[in-house]
């Protein structure tokens, strides 16, 4: 009797056991499935990202071919007679002047690396800002600089720098990673250019932040600015 | 034999009844599992060795699990991974227990011979 009920306890005990075992084994099931279709939708977003950006260097490519398209267009059109002529020459200097175009010429190259903190990012906020690229970009202007770029990013008179979290924002949507190297290249007198910055004292706010290097070199090439250049308020004083 | 069958039934039953236990006591679950098999090896142990005793083993299942279950719990309430403790404790004696259960399975092969 004592034996029976026994087993029948043991038993009884298998079925709770085995209870848990095929429960617990289901709920697992459903979150590993529930995860497989996480990392797909990761995966999915890495291989949109990826169309998104060959899809961005074919119209970029596009571009480029419809302007060489529009420059023969304007010669044929400019044709022979002198006014014509004229006149495409001022758009061109126009576009020089509004930095529309890639520019080449003598300059200097500016590199700013971050001092890597042994303790990853310093809470102090010590960290190159968007008033260091600012101060900068003014630096090089005053030595009479007449293109400027920020890490392949051209600088025109309505570009706007600004920090941005994690980021410097430049042209509104070009992002600057203040943790890795900042390369700002300028197009100018590079003598004049080199005098100013290394005049005493003019990296005075970066020295304890970055290692600043800068060289002259006598072809720097800039690349256009790509963003379009539109007024939405203002209007010609008629 | 019993127990198996046992077993079997229970697993049927997992996989058939729909029993719905909210998500966030699966990790509690998971230990009290542990805390189980450590109990049926013991008692497997128990019974090759001749010493099985029902009530020990039944207090020990529930008992196991309950507290297994209760301190992961607590843990999780506190911030300390208690869970880890008797994970290690459970599986340390599942491993202990398993080694006894061999070598009595083994003697018992050779003294037969």
């Amino acid at each position: 009797m004592r034996r029976i009920k026994s087993q029948i306890s043991v038993g009884i005990v298998c079925v709770i056991l085995g209870f848990m075992l095929a429960y617990q084994f289901k709920v697992l099931m459903k979150q590993e499935k529930t995860l497989n279709l996480r990392s797909a939708n990761s995966t999915d977003i890495t291989l949109e990202i990826e169309q998104y950006k060959k899809q961005k260097t074919e119209l970029e490519a596009k571009v480029e071919d419809l302007n060489t398209k529009v420059k023969s267009y304007e010669q044929t059109a400019a044709g022979t007679s002198d006014a014509s002529k004229a006149l495409l020459k001022e758009l061109d200097s126009s576009r020089l002047l509004t930095g529309l175009t890639d520019v080449q010429g003598p300059g200097v190259t500016i590199y700013l690396t971050p001092d890597t903190n042994l303790f990853g990012n310093s809470a102090t906020g010590d960290h190159i800002t968007d008033k260091h690229l600012v101060y900068l970009v003014n630096e090089l202007r005053f030595a009479g600089a007449e293109a400027i770029s920020i890490n392949d990013i051209r600088i025109v008179d309505r570009t706007g720098i600004r920090g941005a979290g994690n980021y410097i924002l430049i042209n509104d949507d070009s992002k600057v990673s203040y943790s890795q190297r900042i390369v700002i290249k300028a197009i100018g007198d590079k003598a004049l250019m080199y005098s100013a910055l290394s005049f005493p004292e003019v990296f005075s706010e970066f020295k304890t932040i970055c290692d600043v290097k800068y060289e002259k070199s006598d072809d720097i090439k800039i690349g256009k600015y790509t963003k379009t250049y539109k007024f939405d308020y203002a209007k010609t004083v008629k | 034999m019993v127990g198996i069958i046992g077993l079997i039934i229970g697993i049927l039953l997992g996989i058939i009844f729909k029993v719905n236990i909210p998500d966030q006591f699966s990790p509690y679950m998971s230990v009290a599992i542990l805390a189980c098999l450590d109990s049926v090896f013991g008692a497997l142990r128990a019974s090759l060795s001749k010493n099985f005793q029902p009530d020990i083993f039944i207090s020990g299942f529930f008992g196991n699990a309950l507290l297994a279950a209760g301190l992961a719990y607590l843990g999780d309430k506190l911030g300390v991974p208690i869970y880890l403790a008797a994970v290690i404790v459970f599986g340390g004696r599942i491993f202990d227990n398993f080694a006894i259960v061999r070598r009595l399975l083994i003697e018992k092969a050779k003294s037969r011979h």
